[in-house]
């Protein structure tokens, strides 16, 4: 629900349960007035009628309004104010009368004075006054509704503007669009909080970056010194179990750089600074890497099948989608025993890449960084061992970064890989 | 041959001196751009090993300099990042290779062997061994005058070890030279005993000698002695 619909809804509902009350209390209040009114009124009359009784004049009545009699004598002067309900043949109705009865001894007469107003209906005008306070309702709901949808075409403008370039926001642009200014105070203060949060965003992101790579590098080199270093020893006259050691120290090496090197290239491809996107056909890499993967193939004296009944063409980084089809190749040679088959098959939108495997492989956590399938069957010494773990959560991070989807299943000893466009 | 080595860790610097002294070269070391700067300068070079990132800027900046002062050195670039643009910008610059840290000292003199053959000699002259004779430009070995028939990662395989006599090549080192790094970690090593196996038969057929020797299971040696 908008802020302004939230807001008029509140509004609304307040006015609807105030609007009554203010009808009661204002009714209520006129009743009162217009009472007292009448009240001095009849007071006045009754004083000019006890006047000229007292000049002997003769007042004449006028029933209802004006009605007097003279009566037996009265032991005391008094005035009755009361309410009396009479039949006017005029309006051919029972009328509310606001009713003064006046005791009075005039010049040794004794004289019942009865004088009454016309109330004002209290029906009728409790229903003008809602009448009109409905009205009223109805104009403001109109008027609100019509103001605030003009005022979020304006007063808003500068907020769904600077929303717009926030959805847009990206570190790795270079520029920011600037923001709309406003002269609101909150939108006004919600721009600095912006432009300094987005400033800060990038110089973050930029420090970040050149911290990893900073790192990447400030690692290689010592690698490098001891990787020279041990092939220099390497050269010496050395037991068998030395020059094992230093092979194995070598590899170890090698690996550690691996997996500085992956990471890296994981944290590139999350920022995505990897956007030379070109149209690529998939099926015609996994033929070149194929290709240059036959020393692996050939080795293991694996088959591979390769049935490619359509493209399967993306915008793609040619890096990224080189990355991509390696990393699932290697991983299908890698886990696929000696003689094995491995299918590749592309189908309307979907490659999918069939090895055969053993069944306890962790499906779940396959794509997750540094999850490795080493199973018990696997002899030590297998290179399986030394992977880095890396593989399949970059091929991962590719597919997510470039909107594919990719499921990995096992099926009677059967791992299948599919991405899908 | 007189190489220059722009290299700012002072350790790796030595290094790379003592291995070029090994196989004969003259070495000079500069230590950040300045000094690369008044080396490029004051001598003329055979090549120059550069590393990018130097404590006063990045030694891309200092390619436009060499190339305007040194009438035939060859450029190889030194980098711990493995990052394709600097790479591409460095080759676009004029540069001749790129090499990433870390690296085999066997990697680097095979890079620079190629280099400099390049320059000097477009290719044309010939790598020799007793009896064998590589004509790179023509991508043809022969033993004795005979001519042998090598597939291209076997010619690579021969070179690199001709190359690198003498030098014990672990397994690791000899596929990553043919294969890339990218693939040859993919995998354990075995593979290429095929590729030696071969070789070596086609040689011993053309009456050549085995001077391969292995090391220990863990690689090889082409040994001159």
């Amino acid at each position: 629900m908008k802020l302004i619909k939230k807001s008029n809804r509140n509004f609304i509902w307040i006015t609807v349960l105030v609007f009554p009350l203010a009808c009661i209390v204002l009714f209520l209040g006129l009743q009162k007035i217009s009472m007292l009114e009448i009240d001095e009124k009849l007071l006045l009359l009754e004083n000019r009628i006890t006047k000229q009784l007292k000049e002997n004049k003769t007042v004449s009545s006028l029933a209802p309004l004006i009605v007097i009699s003279e009566i037996k004598n009265i032991t005391k002067e008094k005035k009755v104010w009361g309410i009396a309900k009479i039949y006017d043949k005029e309006e051919g109705e029972k009328d509310n009368f606001r009713e003064l009865k006046s005791y009075k001894k005039i010049n040794g007469i004794s004289y019942e004075i009865k004088l009454r107003e016309d109330l004002i209906e209290g029906e009728d005008f409790l229903f003008l006054i809602a009448a009109v306070f409905f009205s009223i309702l109805l104009l403001v709901i109109f008027l609100l509704y019509y103001f605030n949808k003009k005022l979020s075409q304006k007063i808003w403008k500068p907020f769904y503007k600077n929303l717009k370039i926030l959805k847009e926001f990206s570190l790795q642009k270079e520029s920011v669009s600037s923001f709309e200014d406003s002269d609101i105070d909150e939108f006004k203060e919600l721009k600095t909080a912006l432009e300094e949060l987005t400033k800060k965003a990038k110089t973050d992101y930029v420090t970040l970056k050149e911290f990893t790579e900073n790192a990447s590098h400030e690692i290689q080199t010592p690698l490098a010194i001891i990787s020279l270093n041990l092939e220099d020893i390497l050269q010496g006259e050395h037991t068998e179990s030395d020059y094992k050691k230093l092979n194995s120290s070598m590899q170890s090496i090698k690996r550690l750089s691996k997996i500085n090197e992956k990471l890296l290239l994981l944290a590139k491809i999350e920022n995505q600074q990897f956007s030379s996107s070109k149209s690529i056909d998939l099926t015609q890499i996994i033929k070149d890497k194929i290709e240059e993967l036959e020393l692996l193939i050939e080795s293991k004296n694996l088959e591979i099948r390769q049935n490619y009944n359509d493209d399967f063409v993306i915008k793609l980084d040619p890096f990224l989608a080189n990355t991509l089809i390696i990393n699932l190749l290697s991983n299908a040679i890698k886990f696929t025993p000696d003689n094995g088959l491995i299918e590749i098959i592309c189908v309307s939108d979907c490659i999918e890449i069939n090895n055969p495997c053993e069944d306890n492989i962790d499906i779940k956590n396959l794509f997750e960084r540094f999850t490795k399938n080493t199973s018990k069957n696997v002899p030590v010494n297998n290179s399986r061992q030394n992977s880095v773990g890396l593989g399949l959560a970059i091929v991962k991070k590719i597919t997510d970064v470039n909107n594919l989807k990719i499921n990995a299943v096992v099926e009677n000893k059967t791992f299948k890989i599919f991405i899908k466009k | 041959m007189k190489i220059l080595i722009v290299e700012d860790e002072q350790e790796l610097n030595a290094l790379l001196s003592e291995n070029f002294k090994k196989i004969g070269a003259m070495c000079l070391s500069a230590g950040n751009k300045f000094e690369a700067e008044d080396q490029v300068l004051k001598h003329q070079f055979d090549c120059i090993i550069l590393d990018i990132s130097l404590p006063d800027g990045s030694g891309l900046d200092l390619i436009p300099i060499i190339k305007s002062n040194q009438n035939n050195a060859g450029l190889l670039i030194v980098s711990a990042k493995n990052s394709l643009e600097d790479k591409i910008k460095g080759l676009d610059l004029g540069a001749d290779d790129y090499i990433t840290k870390p690296f085999h000292f066997a990697e680097l003199n095979s890079r620079l062997n190629a280099l400099i053959r390049r320059k000097d000699y477009n290719g044309k002259e010939v790598l020799k061994f007793n009896e064998i004779t590589i004509n790179i430009d023509e991508n043809q070995v022969y033993i004795n005058e005979n001519p042998l028939i090598l597939t291209k990662k076997e010619f690579l395989l021969l070179n690199f070890f001709i190359i690198n006599k003498d030098r014990i090549l672990t397994k690791e080192t000899i596929a990553e030279h043919l294969w890339g790094e990218d693939i040859a970690f993919l995998e354990n090593y075995d593979f290429i005993y095929t590729h030696i196996k071969n070789l070596r038969k086609k040689i011993e057929i053309l009456g050549g000698k085995d001077y391969l020797k292995t090391v220990h299971g863990i690689g090889y040696k082409y040994a001159s002695s």
